[in-house]
């Protein structure tokens, strides 16, 4: 992306010619905000982009609606394939829909592989996954991670190739609410991040940009290792718990997106894998002290 | 220069097409096949046909395999909804149930069941018996979707149905009818001509028999208002058409049965757009039964523009002149079917209020092939 010229990244961008290469997908974008395009350019940066490409798997754009509120409190519609699968939001919340539409995309149609909510990290060649709910600092610890020499795989979909077993890159911004922004501007002061959109549903919305080498590596797939599902509360220590199959089987299940689409497959497939997996429930409050716990066991 | 999409994928939807296909051409595809619910059936059948030259790219498989996917789960679900539902309210009946459209098709095993997805469960009791069944529903969690007074009225007044009931748990939606078209259009056909030509199925609730399944069908379709889904309904149509030309019985039964229930007009519309616009053969000795006068002149030259437009395949890959105009006739000739002239205007009149009101608060309504969803529910 870096390597276009400006006006030759506006141009495609707005002709919906630009397609940005994910490894997994590719993603055909336009955008009629320049707040959209700015910050696809910002946070895409280290991204494969190919023009006038002969396929893409989703051609996705954020739009002015065509009704009479576009000259009052202005909305932006997400469109897929020129569709309008969801309802407006206001104008400056455009790129989170952005962002937040092309998640589902993935998660509606793209059933080829098991697709869980859940934040994808590797070190050593070991990948973790972290299924959380909203609110359990999935985000910021994903985040910090990945911005301390981790390898970024994704912040919200853990893709698993049920013939490989191997958990697939789904290399995309990290999507950060509220307080967890200002934390990790104070820790990673050199990080990338986008503009603020405020009062979302989600609260305050920033994005981080992915790390270059995450970016480079997102067609190299990564071995299971371990599933924790992380718990942040405030002023706890850090404390790590090992969970059993069952309650493992059933949060995953609780975090699936198209889990009930694998029928039995899926469900041989996650009893396969748990047996040789490290179950891990952590609660914490300090970040970095979790964060060597991990790396004492991903480097054992 | 590349093939128009929409000839690639009727050739795929007929059988008649094992050309492979350039990247860029399953990409135009999909797109298509997607945006009009055709997918899962592009996919059921490239993905089982084995005789077939089509080399598929991963690329395209992909969205083959996901479409499948969902078309199984789907299905299943609307297997056990119909049980469930039977076991709730069989007692309540007089006669079988008897499942419609798009579940019919699947709780027969029909070929038009090939990925075929639907939003609705239609199902078919008599008119005594809406009383009791509605109860019985409403007891067990389904209960109605539309609150205003003006759409409850519709339907009890002028309707074939009562208003749509969802389970409040599950979701599901219920379209419970006494007849196939509106009592108000003065077409209702003698529905016990319907009620005889059901055939048992393994699940215990009823279906139609293929003739009379293809003829509702085509009944169904050409008196429609609105086509959004009207190159999906030909590919029924030409899916339950299978079904029954090799069976000479059924094939008289068909001719029969319009003649009966006064819908030899729509049996004509289905085999003359069948034949025009989704390439579809059919065969002679069935067309020969023709005894009804066939339209011609002006009237046969306004419904070839219409539907030779809005049952084509609804993409802006595929370019249709004048589509715009022909949707708005489609409009007009469907509620004209349904409704006569002075119910028509206060319906009318009724319709265009809400859509005024929508309009100005900036409500972005999207009727077409994704399902309205908040980014909340993310």
């Amino acid at each position: 992306m870096s390597e276009l010229a400006d006006t030759q990244y506006l141009n495609a961008v707005k002709k919906s010619e630009l397609n940005i290469e994910f490894g997994l997908i590719s993603v055909n974008v336009s955008s009629s905000f320049s707040q959209v395009t700015k910050t696809i350019a910002e946070l895409y940066r280290d991204y494969k982009v190919s023009l006038n490409s002969d396929w893409f798997d989703f051609n996705i754009s954020v739009e002015r609606p065509s009704n009479f509120r576009r000259f009052f409190r202005p909305q932006a519609v997400f469109k897929l394939d020129g569709h309008i699968p969801f309802k407006p939001l206001p104008s400056a919340h455009a790129y989170p829909l952005f962002e937040w539409g092309m998640n589902w995309c993935v998660a509606n149609f793209y059933h080829k592989y098991l697709i869980f909510h859940a934040a994808v990290l590797e070190k050593n060649g070991k990948a973790v996954i972290f299924p959380a709910p909203p609110g359990s600092g999935k985000s910021t610890l994903c985040a910090s991670l990945a911005l301390s020499g981790w390898r970024l795989l994704s912040d919200e979909m853990a893709v698993l190739d049920i013939e490989t077993g191997k958990v697939l890159p789904f290399v995309r911004p990290i999507c950060l609410k509220n307080n967890s922004i200002s934390l990790v501007k104070d820790w990673f002061p050199e990080a990338f991040i986008s503009d603020i959109a405020t009062d979302t549903q989600k609260g305050d919305v920033a994005h981080v940009r992915p790390p270059t080498d995450s970016v480079r590596r997102c067609e190299e797939s990564a071995d299971l290792f371990a599933v924790v599902f992380p718990k942040y509360v405030a002023n706890s220590p850090t404390e790590v718990f090992s969970m059993t199959q069952i309650s493992t089987l059933n949060m995953l299940i609780e975090n699936a997106f198209n889990f009930d689409l694998f029928g039995h497959e899926g469900f041989e497939f996650i009893s396969s894998k748990l047996p040789n997996l490290l179950l891990l429930e952590a609660t914490y409050s300090n970040v970095d002290e979790l964060r060597n716990i991990l790396e004492s066991e991903v480097n054992n | 220069m590349s093939r128009c999409v929409q000839t690639i994928l009727t050739g795929i939807l007929t059988g008649s097409h094992f050309n492979s296909l350039s990247k860029s051409e399953w990409r135009d595809l999909i797109l298509v096949a997607r945006a009009n619910s055709l997918l899962p059936r592009v996919a059921s059948i490239l993905l089982s046909d084995a005789d077939n030259d089509f080399h598929i790219p991963p690329t395209a498989h992909a969205h083959l395999v996901a479409s499948i996917r969902h078309e199984t789960l789907f299905h299943n679900q609307v297997i056990n909804e119909v049980k469930l539902v039977n076991a709730k309210i069989s007692r309540a009946l007089n006669n079988k149930l008897i499942v419609l459209k798009g579940a019919g098709y699947v709780i027969a095993d029909s070929k038009a069941a090939k990925g075929r997805i639907f939003s609705d469960i239609d199902l078919l009791v008599l008119k005594d018996d809406i009383p009791k069944v509605e109860r019985a529903l409403h007891l067990f969690g389904f209960v109605s979707d539309t609150d205003s007074e003006y759409d409850q009225k519709y339907y009890r007044e002028w309707a074939h149905e009562i208003p749509p009931l969802r389970h409040f748990q599950r979701g599901t939606v219920l379209d419970v009818h006494h007849n196939i078209i509106p009592v108000v259009s003065g077409r209702a056909p003698n529905i016990e001509f319907f009620f005889e030509s059901t055939i048992e199925t393994e699940y215990g609730v009823e279906v139609l028999r293929p003739a009379a399944m293809f003829l509702h069908s085509a009944i169904h379709l050409f008196f429609s208002e609105e086509f959004t889904n009207g190159f999906r309904d030909l590919s029924d149509l030409s899916l339950l058409l299978d079904e029954i030309v090799g069976d000479v019985d059924e094939v008289d039964y068909l001719f029969e049965l319009a003649e009966n229930t006064g819908f030899e007009n729509e049996l004509f519309l289905a085999f003359r757009y069948l034949a025009r616009v989704f390439n579809k053969h059919v065969p002679a000795n069935v067309i020969q039964n023709f005894k009804y006068p066939q339209p011609k002149g002006i009237r046969l030259a306004i419904d070839d523009f219409i539907f030779g437009k809005v049952l084509a395949a609804n993409h802006r890959l595929v370019d249709v002149k004048f589509r715009r105009i022909a949707e708005w006739l489609a409009f007009v000739r469907g509620h004209l079917l349904k409704m006569p002239f002075n119910i028509l205007v206060k319906h009318t009149a009724a319709k265009l209020w809400r859509s005024i009101v929508k309009s100005v608060t900036g409500d972005v309504e999207n009727n077409q092939h994704i399902q309205q969803k908040d980014v909340k529910e993310q």
